[in-house]
């Protein structure tokens, strides 16, 4: 049986910049012989949603660096719920410890740290995937 | 597994390349490596061409650096009293930061400002802010710094100047810095208001062109190649893109007709470090030569004033990690060193918690500490350029000088900045750069960072949040910016901009006075720009999300009516 091609879409909300980890982590991704969908920058949760939904993402992830994580994750999960669709979500960047938990609580499958290695990253993306998908 | 990693990097000790220069170290460095300098040429006297020991004769023995602590939170009046804070410990000036709002040209209560008013620099939508901000502040006897870099720099500029004329304060007397360069912007992270290269030429050159005129003491462009070293560049190429957008402003003014060595006194340059201690402090003694040169090569400027080089430098950035947050403590100490062994004119130094929020109030004071230890305890400011002379530091600077020639040649090969700019050339090289640089830290363990890819912890780091802004910040200042719409007077809001938004169109003239006239009547800086954008033909959001509320021009004024006609014109 031949193995589907791991689809993950990749995105930054709101108005911070700081998107070279992401864009580090998407080569990475790519390299590992996934598709990335790399929205990139200043997205909506709308936006996002709409986006996963249209490109049937297996994965989404998000990157956050201005402490502006409990601003946007809670407007995505509602949006994809709102559709009817169960992504599984991964958030990474600067997260402090007591919001990693109101994250996990929210539905977000792992936490992606700074020390991560992309090795690391790019297993722990494909393990969430096939534990999903069962 | 450590021990082992430490045996190979000791295995590999015959080969040593650094990242930052892209060559290869010797074990030794001896007179036949710089058999081809000459001294008086090359080297010379502090405060002398080339300048590569230093832009004054005496350096720090007459006087410290500027000591630049950056700060920029919440709202006015929370970054005012940081500010103050740090000015009573003994930071030079002011030094402040805007928000990413600001940064976009969008007001507080753009629907995409969402989670970011306030966030990382401070929000100064309307000269209602920066009256809070300056309050108490002594313009006619402070030295500024005010870190926007983007297209609408100029609103932030006008705001500045306009606080002034209100306390009436000759502008001769003002003394700062701008950042003021768009250019670079989208690199940044701040593509939407920096996407038209056109209208951030020309915005940038307006504000530098008045200042040339006007303000003697203003220093109205601070290129950074800074963020292009966030993309683990070497230092070539971050040199070559920095000196390459210089000379693009330089070329402008002389199109406009202006007096280019004027202009380039009045230049200077922000730049970032990383912790590769001497490959960084000759970074600075090869800016300034090559500076010096390039500025009598291109222009024939000769008048050693205008050739000096100004430096400001970030130490640190890049070099700070979260792991393990204090190690963050002796790299600032290290970086700092560097800078002021490198001869720099202004250090700001970060907070060594940055890697995960904004500095901590202690963090804060710590940087400065650090600054001031070195400056009057260590005696390293005794002597001007101790490093010169030695073998390996004059071949280091010689390298970075001849790297960023070659640099700057491919560059003009490509058809110059702008055009490497708009064709993705220079996108590649620094997604390329970046995606090397992170993986020779985090998978190949070949640029090594203590507790980080050596020597970690067996306990898993934890992340702690040490400093939060405010939660109700960001809702003042939407109610702020709202009330201020309410009670100023919309009719001369719309009459001011129109006529911006003539003068915009017309490209004839410098925008600058006709934005201090919109900045006075309290638009805000998402209608000043905006106003601008949509005059130039562009999007009046650069979010792409608001249309304009206004409808320029306006109809012809009929006699008699004065202008309550215009009233329907804000929607």
């Amino acid at each position: 049986m031949a193995q589907e091609r791991i689809k993950v879409l990749l995105a930054k909300l709101g108005l911070d910049g700081h998107d070279i980890g992401m864009r580090v982590v998407a080569s990475k991704l790519r390299e590992s012989g996934m598709e990335v969908v790399y929205l990139g920058l200043f997205q909506t949760e709308m936006g996002i949603a709409n986006s996963a939904l249209q490109e049937d993402v297996d994965l989404i992830g998000l990157s956050f660096h201005a402490d502006d994580h409990m601003v946007f994750v809670p407007g995505v999960v509602a949006e994809l719920r709102k559709r009817g669709v169960s992504i599984p979500i991964v958030v990474g960047g600067i997260i402090p410890d007591e919001d990693s938990i109101a994250l996990s609580k929210l539905g977000v499958k792992a936490i992606i740290q700074p020390w991560s290695s992309l090795e690391e990253i790019a297993n722990n993306i494909r393990e969430i995937i096939l534990q999903s998908q069962v | 597994m450590e021990k082992e990693q430490v045996e190979k990097i000791k295995h590999d000790s015959t080969k040593v390349f650094s990242y930052r220069i892209n060559s290869e170290i010797k074990e030794v460095y001896a007179p036949e490596d710089i058999s081809d300098i000459d001294y008086i040429q090359d080297v010379g006297k502090p405060g002398e061409y080339p300048f590569t020991r230093g832009i004054h004769p005496h350096m720090y023995r007459e006087r410290p650096w500027i000591m630049r602590e950056l700060t920029g939170y919440g709202t006015s009046e929370d970054t005012r009293k940081r500010a103050q804070l740090l000015d009573k410990l003994g930071s030079s000036g002011l030094n402040i930061i805007c928000d990413h709002p600001t940064y976009e040209g969008i007001d507080p209560d753009h629907p995409l400002a969402k989670g970011a008013v306030g966030k990382g620099g401070v929000p100064l939508p309307t000269l209602i802010d920066m009256e809070d901000m300056l309050e108490d502040v002594p313009l006619d006897n402070i030295n500024s710094s005010l870190v926007i870099s983007t297209a609408p720099s100029i609103v932030i500029l006008a705001q500045y100047l306009a606080v002034a004329e209100k306390r009436g304060i000759p502008r001769e007397k003002l003394r700062g810095t701008i950042q003021n360069e768009p250019i670079l912007g989208r690199y940044r992270g701040h593509l939407p208001s920096c996407r038209h290269l056109d209208l951030c030429l020309n915005l940038a050159s307006d504000v530098i062109e008045y200042c040339a005129m006007y303000l003697p003491s203003w220093t109205p462009n601070n290129t950074n190649p800074a963020i292009q070293q966030r993309y683990g560049i070497d230092t070539g190429l971050e040199l070559a893109i920095c000196f390459s957008v210089l000379l693009v402003y330089l070329d402008e003014a002389k199109r406009r007709g202006l007096d280019v060595s004027q202009v380039a006194r009045k230049l200077a340059v922000m730049t970032e470090t990383d912790i590769n201690f001497f490959e960084e402090a000759c970074k600075f003694r090869a800016m300034r030569r090559l500076w010096a040169r390039l500025l009598r090569e291109r222009f024939g400027i000769t008048e050693d004033k205008d050739l000096r080089l100004r430096i400001g430098n970030e130490a640190g950035g890049l070099a700070l990690y979260p792991q393990d947050i204090l190690n963050n403590i002796p790299r600032l100490t290290l970086i700092t060193l560097a800078s002021v062994l490198g001869g720099v004119q202004s250090i700001f130094v970060p907070g060594y918690d940055e890697p995960v929020s904004l500095p901590s109030e202690e963090a804060h004071k710590l940087s400065l500490r650090i600054q001031q230890i070195i400056a009057h305890e260590t005696g390293v400011t005794n002597v001007v350029d101790p490093l010169a002379g030695s073998y390996y530091v004059e071949w280091l600077t010689n390298r970075i000088e001849q790297e960023t020639r070659k640099r700057m040649q491919q560059i003009d090969q490509a058809g110059g900045i702008l055009a490497c700019i708009e064709s993705g050339w220079l996108d590649e090289k620094l997604d390329k750069a970046a995606i090397a640089y992170y993986r020779a830290i985090l998978d190949e363990q070949k640029i090594v960072k203590v507790g980080v890819n050596l020597f970690r912890e067996a306990v898993p780091t934890t992340m702690k949040q040490r400093f939060r802004v405010p939660e109700q910040a960001s809702q003042r200042e939407i109610q702020k910016v709202n009330e201020l719409k309410r009670n100023r007077d919309n009719e001369k809001v719309v009459q001011v901009l129109a006529l911006l938004w003539n003068k915009t169109k017309e490209k004839r003239e410098n925008l600058v006075p006709y934005v201090i006239e919109a900045v006075k009547v309290y638009a805000t800086i998402g209608e000043i720009f905006g106003t601008v954008q949509e005059a130039y033909g562009y999007p009046y959001d650069s979010m792409n999300v608001l249309s304009s509320p206004f409808k320029f021009p306006l109809p012809p004024t009929p006699p008699h009516q004065g202008t309550k006609n215009y009233k329907g014109l804000c929607k």
